[in-house]
This record gives structure tokens, sequence and C-alpha cells, in this order.
């Protein structure tokens, strides 16, 4: 009998507990709740207002960056690289959290919260194709991941139908050979006026003698009325919010798990996961915002934080018996941290495209994501936006500067606003970055408000994905020319360019224990009765978005939970 | 928060002169329809912006609707007067831009450079979204899929 559960009551003891409330988390606990099992959510931040006072706070802020809306009650028990201790450095936020090494910052960030940062995502759902997942076999670059698309592939189409995603199966069927077994749930979203404008000019034109075909991206955002949520109405603010819940964030998993008798206990910071003398992992240890501590006991512990505070929290861990922390006897917990990195170029084109309506982007270009190219660079995503120039400021930056530099006013202020945003153009590119063990989370010596050791993060590009910026943008320019756009300027220093908010790597798969933290089902090689899940297991990134492979990834390893619970028994006379 | 305190002494704008019987609110709303060419304002909105100009530009602005009301008033045509003798004055254009710049987008620049809006509903109600023939994001009373078409303005 583990020793771990001596003192704890039986309100504390459960068949799982689960750390996170994202989607992987959620997803896990909704499974396995609905199978009856007794089943604990902890999770590090609130649930928050409710979706119209979130949208409301988004709207009335002064400064519109992604957390805005999402400020937590207390802020100073929850920091996070979205969410400072003290409101007004919301614009720091990250590097106040993030203890950042190295001439490269780390890029991407996330929201500590019940649903996590689906709130915020786009809903993008490309799956893996099936070369992303043996890399190093068939390019010699990285590694293979410890299963096929073949293997993964109906979990796709489970999570698919978990998260209602709407896509077309005659576009997306053997994709870079990444067939599918199952269609859509739902028909694919619309496309943009200004993605039939891409289509049509790119049928016409052919780029390097290649037709690129304008697909539409398979999104977790309802087409029609699904699951009790509506469809979307366009209001082009997937990214920070969806007003009406049509986007799918993972509160409707945790909605469901608790609907089913799973408990959830928000404001509860793990610290500390106790390893057993059979090495299994029951005792999890946190700490309510008030100071209170808690623990709990689960037969099986499932971390589903995200891969900086999944690596974090194994860290902290570490005791007598896992001297290096836990799940890590193979010195990789923490290391390979990888996230997309995105380059955009802005144009103009020469007739409207109506931008500013609908989902921020609703197509994408899935050609350069495979070949042999990859052997010596990284294959990137490319799509084509819905938001004008949104990320350069606009429209307000149109408006101010027409009318402060320009001294237009009344109806020809009007007239030339339309004008230039109606043919405000963007297409961006999400380039490939390779697993390197440097590119690291470590607990840094600074502690944040609360008390908790910040992630030191060093991160740097190497010429792999350096190598891939060019190509991209060579072919970003030959598409804006098919459709008679001139760019505002394209910016090729490779060093310059953006996060996804693709957090990867820091634990990642493998069959060999001596080289991965987990194997295929998710489970540590160190401690069989835990999960790790997420996107923190991906061994390498590929360029698919990767909330729809997280998702299916977790419920297989719910699927394998549920096979090994037997092996972990109760403590006796515990009640159920 | 604004530049000028209430202890400021030229916080409450002074009647204009010029136009007969009407008050600086109202001269705020004729200046405010000639700059932004709307046929309507919204009388709540003229009202919330007129404050929020004061608090911002304080004198500035009983200076700025000072001018325009005796301009106007003489029997220039309000356009002209905005172009050829406001925008062109080093103090009253900076002035007439914040009050234009407030109507697009709901808020003032803070010294950041971001805009402080007043309360959602400003930022909703602002021109810009229907002058570049879209909606403010989070609030479209659009239809499923009214983004495959052209836009209608």
């Amino acid at each position: 009998m583990p020793a771990s559960n001596g003192k704890i009551s039986a309100k504390d003891t459960f068949d799982v507990v689960i750390i996170g409330a994202g989607v992987a988390g959620a997803l896990v606990a909704c499974v396995l709740a609905q199978k009856s099992l007794r089943v604990l959510l902890l999770e590090a931040g609130e649930t928050g207002g409710n979706r119209e006072d979130l949208v409301l706070r988004y709207a009335a802020a002064t400064f519109k960056g992604l957390g805005v809306a999402y400020a937590a009650s207390d802020p100073s028990k929850i920091p996070g690289p979205e969410q400072p201790a003290d409101p007004k450095d919301i614009k720091q936020a990250r590097d106040l959290y993030y203890d950042q090494q190295g001439t490269e910052k780390y890029l991407s960030t996330y929201e500590r919260r019940v649903g996590g940062s689906t709130w915020h995502w786009l809903g993008h759902t490309p799956r893996n194709l099936p070369n992303d997942f043996r890399l190093k076999t068939e390019y010699n670059v990285g590694v293979d991941w410890p299963l096929g698309y073949a293997d993964l592939e109906p979990w796709y189409c489970k999570a698919e139908t978990e998260l209602g995603v709407a896509g077309d199966d005659a576009e997306w069927q053997g994709v870079h050979g990444a067939f599918r077994s199952a269609p859509f749930p739902m028909p694919k979203i619309w496309p943009s006026w200004s993605d039939l404008q891409f289509s049509r000019a790119l049928k016409a034109t052919p780029i390097d003698g290649l037709i690129l075909e304008v697909l539409s991206t398979p999104s977790a955002r309802n087409s029609q009325a699904y699951d009790g949520r509506p469809p979307c109405a366009g209001n082009a603010s997937c990214v920070p919010i969806c007003p009406i819940g049509a986007k799918y964030d993972a509160s409707v998993h945790v909605k469901k798990a608790v609907a089913n008798n799973a408990e959830l206990r928000e404001r509860s910071v793990v610290s500390k996961l106790e390893v057993d003398s059979d090495q299994t992992i029951h005792l999890v240890r946190y700490r309510k915002w008030d100071g209170t501590p808690g623990s709990a006991w689960g037969r099986i512990v499932v971390l589903a934080a995200n891969a900086i505070e999944s690596p974090k929290l194994l860290l902290l861990s570490k005791g007598d018996a896992v001297p290096n922390g836990v799940a890590n006897s193979s010195d990789q917990v923490g290391r390979n941290l990888m996230d997309h990195l995105q380059k955009a170029v802005l144009a103009t084109s020469s007739k409207p495209v109506f931008p500013f309506r609908g989902p921020p982007s609703t197509s994408g270009i899935e050609v350069f994501r495979d070949g042999r190219f990859r052997e010596r660079r990284g294959a990137f995503r490319m799509s084509v936006g819905n938001d004008g120039w949104s990320r350069a400021g606009s429209p307000f930056t149109d408006v101010a500067n027409l009318v402060e530099n320009q001294g237009l006013f009344g109806q020809e202020l009007r007239e030339r606003l339309f004008h230039d945003v109606s043919r405000q153009v963007r297409v961006s590119c999400s380039v490939e970055v390779l697993p390197n063990p440097d590119n690291r989370v470590q607990l840094s010596p600074l502690l944040d408000a609360s008390g908790v050791p910040r992630p030191q993060i060093h991160f740097a590009t190497d010429d792999y994905t350096r190598s891939g910026f060019g190509p991209a943008l060579d072919v970003m320019s030959a598409i804006l020319r098919a459709i008679d756009a001139v760019p505002t300027s394209i910016d090729r220093n490779p060093l310059n360019y953006t996060g996804a908010g693709h957090i990867m790597g820091t634990c990642r798969m493998g069959f060999d224990r001596t080289l991965s933290v987990v194997d295929a089902d998710c489970r540590a090689h160190d401690h069989r009765n835990l999960y790790i899940v997420g996107s923190s297991t991906f061994p390498t990134c590929g360029t698919a978005n990767p909330t729809i492979t997280i998702a299916a990834l977790a419920l297989r390893a719910a699927n394998n939970i549920l096979a090994t619970l037997p092996q972990f028994p109760m403590p006796a006379g515990s009640a159920k | 928060m604004s530049k000028h305190k209430k202890s400021d002494s030229q916080k409450k704008t002074q009647p204009v002169k010029g136009l007969i019987n009407v008050g600086p609110a109202e001269t705020f709303h004729q200046l405010s329809l000639v700059l932004t060419a709307a046929r309507v304002l919204p009388s709540d909105l003229v009202k919330a912006h007129f404050k929020h100009a004061e608090d911002e530009l304080g004198s500035k602005l009983t200076a700025l609707l000072d001018r325009f009301a005796t301009l106007t008033g003489n029997g220039r045509d309000p356009v002209e007067v905005i172009r050829e003798e406001i925008l062109t004055d080093a103090n009253l254009g900076p002035a007439a831009k914040t009050v234009l710049l407030l109507w697009y987008i709901g808020g003032i620049r803070n010294a950041a450079g971001d805009w402080a809006v007043q309360s959602a509903d400003h930022y909703y109600r602002g021109l810009v979204w229907d002058a570049i023939g879209a909606h403010p994001p989070t609030l479209s009373n659009g239809y499923y899929g009214h983004w495959k078409y052209p836009a209608e303005r």
C-alpha cells in the first residue's frame, strides 16, 4: 500500500488527480468522469467572470493585449506571462514572469485560468502530417515519435468530434499522406471574400511552376449549431475572446466533467508531487490562494499544465528519491522547448478585400509543410489573414495617421479610410523548429509574487529554422504579386519573428527512457502511475497548430488510464 | 488620466461667441458634425464626448469652440473654417483632431500610445468601424458566413 495515503481523508482521495484545467486536463477529466470515476481537477487559476463580463472588460480596456480580458480577481496570487501581479504592468507581463536567458527571447505566452489558453486561441486544428512523426527516419533531423500517424488517426477523429471541428473532407483527405477515416463533424467554415480572391489569383498564376491551393483551415469553430453552442457570427475576435462561445474553449469540457461529478478545485497552485518508495506518485500537494495548504491523493496522477508549467512543477518536486526532479532520470525534463516562429507580411491590394470581418483567418496554404527540403531547413505553414493590418495597430493607426498627419476630416476622411483599410491584406508563415536540448525551462532563483520560482528560459533559433524564413518570404512575396498586392515591407532578418503561442516540448515522449520523459501513452517512464499530457510531450513540432494533437493524445492517454487503473488500487478502507 | 484636474479654472468651457443662444455643448455638437460628416450624432455620445474633451483639453477646447462659433456665426462655410482656420492653427488644430479621433475611436490616446476609452460602449460606437465597412471586434451583429461577401457600407 502506498505510504503516502496515511493521513489523507476520504474527501481528498480520488481515482485520478489531474493538475491543470486546460484542454488536455479537461478532456481527460471529462472522459474519466463519464466512466463514473472519482476525479479531481486542480487548477492554479480561477474560473473568473462570465463570458459577457470578459468581453466588456476587453472592449473597455486601454491596452487590448491578449490577457486583458482575463485578469484574475487577485493577480498577485497567479502571476503568469500574460498576467502581472500588478495589472499596471500588463505590457511587461511576459518579461516579469519569464527569467529569460541568452540573446533571443522566448516570445509565446499563456493564460493561467480554468480553460487555459484555449480562451484566446484562434481555433485552428490542422493535424500533424505522417512525416511529422518520423522526422529522423525520413529526413535525418530531430527525432521520431514513438507512435505514428496511423496510431493517432482514430484519436484525431474523436478529438475533432469532442472539440467540434469544421472542415472540408474532400480538401483534407490525403494531404501529404494524412488519410482521414471519418468525416469532420461539421462542414467547413466559409472562406472570406479575401480568401476567394487569393484562391482565384493563385489558380491563374503558378508560383515556381506550382498551382498553390488555398485550403479552408479546419477549425474548432462552429459552422452550425453544435454541442449546444451557436454557429460563428464572424465577430472577428477569436483572439482574444469569442463573445458567443461558437469557438471551442476548454471550459466546455470542464463543465462536462463537473456535470459528471468531477470535482474542480480552482485557485489551487500545486507545489509538489510526492514520490513513494515504489516510485509511484499519488500525493499532490498544493496551496490555495488564501495560503491554506491542501493535499489530494490519486490512484493515478495526470500532469496537464503546459510545456512551461509542467516541467516547472516536475523540477520543483525534487527530493531525496528524485534529486533531479520527478520523471527526470533522463535529464530531459525542461529540454527541447519549441514554438512555431512566425513572420507576417502586410500588403496593400489593388482591390478591396474587406478585412476585419469574420474569423481572423479562414484559409491557408499547406503544400510547404513537407518535402525533402526538411533534410536541411524547416517546413512552414502559411495562413491568409482576414484581419488586415491589425497586428500593426490598424484600423486605429490608419485613423490617427489620416487625421493627425494628413489633416483629413469629414467625408474625405471617411472615404480614404474605407479605401485604405479595405485593401489591407496579411499573409503569414509559421516555421518549424527542431528540438534542441539547450532550449529549455529551468527553475529561476527569482520568485514570482506568490513565492514560486519563475520559469528560467533559454531559447535560441538555429540555422534549420532561420533557413526556413527565406523560402517562406519568397513564396509570400510571389503570392502577393499574384493578387496584385504591394507589401509595406519585407523583413528578412531571421531574428525578427513572433511566437505562435504554440509552446511545445520539455517533457517529450519516446521509446528510450534515457532520452525521453514519457512513453507513447503519455505515461512517465520513471513513475508508472504518472501521466503527462499536453504539447509538452511533443518530440518535434512539425507545422500544425498543436491543439488537435494535444486533444488526440489526451483522449488516447485517458483510454490508457482506464486500462492501467486496476494496477493501482484504492487504499484499503477508502470510501469511494 | 486627464491632464486637467477639477481644480483647473479653465475646466468648464465658457459660452461661445458668435452663435447666439448656443452653449458650448451645442457648439461641440455642431463642430463634431462637420468634423465627422455625420448626418446625425447620438445625443448621449455628444454629451459624453464633450465631457471627455473638456476634461482632456480644458481651455484649448474653449478656444476651439469659441473660434469655430465666431467664424461660422459670421456666415463662413464650416468645412472651410475647419480646413483653413482651425486645422492650420498650431493650437486649435491638435484640439480639433483630438475631438475627431474621440469620435472615431471612442477614446483619447494616452502617453503610452494606447487609446483610453471611457467605456465599452464608447469603443463599440466609434465611427471607424462603419467607415471601414466592418464592425468592432466582439460585436459583429452579423450572420454566419457574412464574411464571404463584399462589405456593405
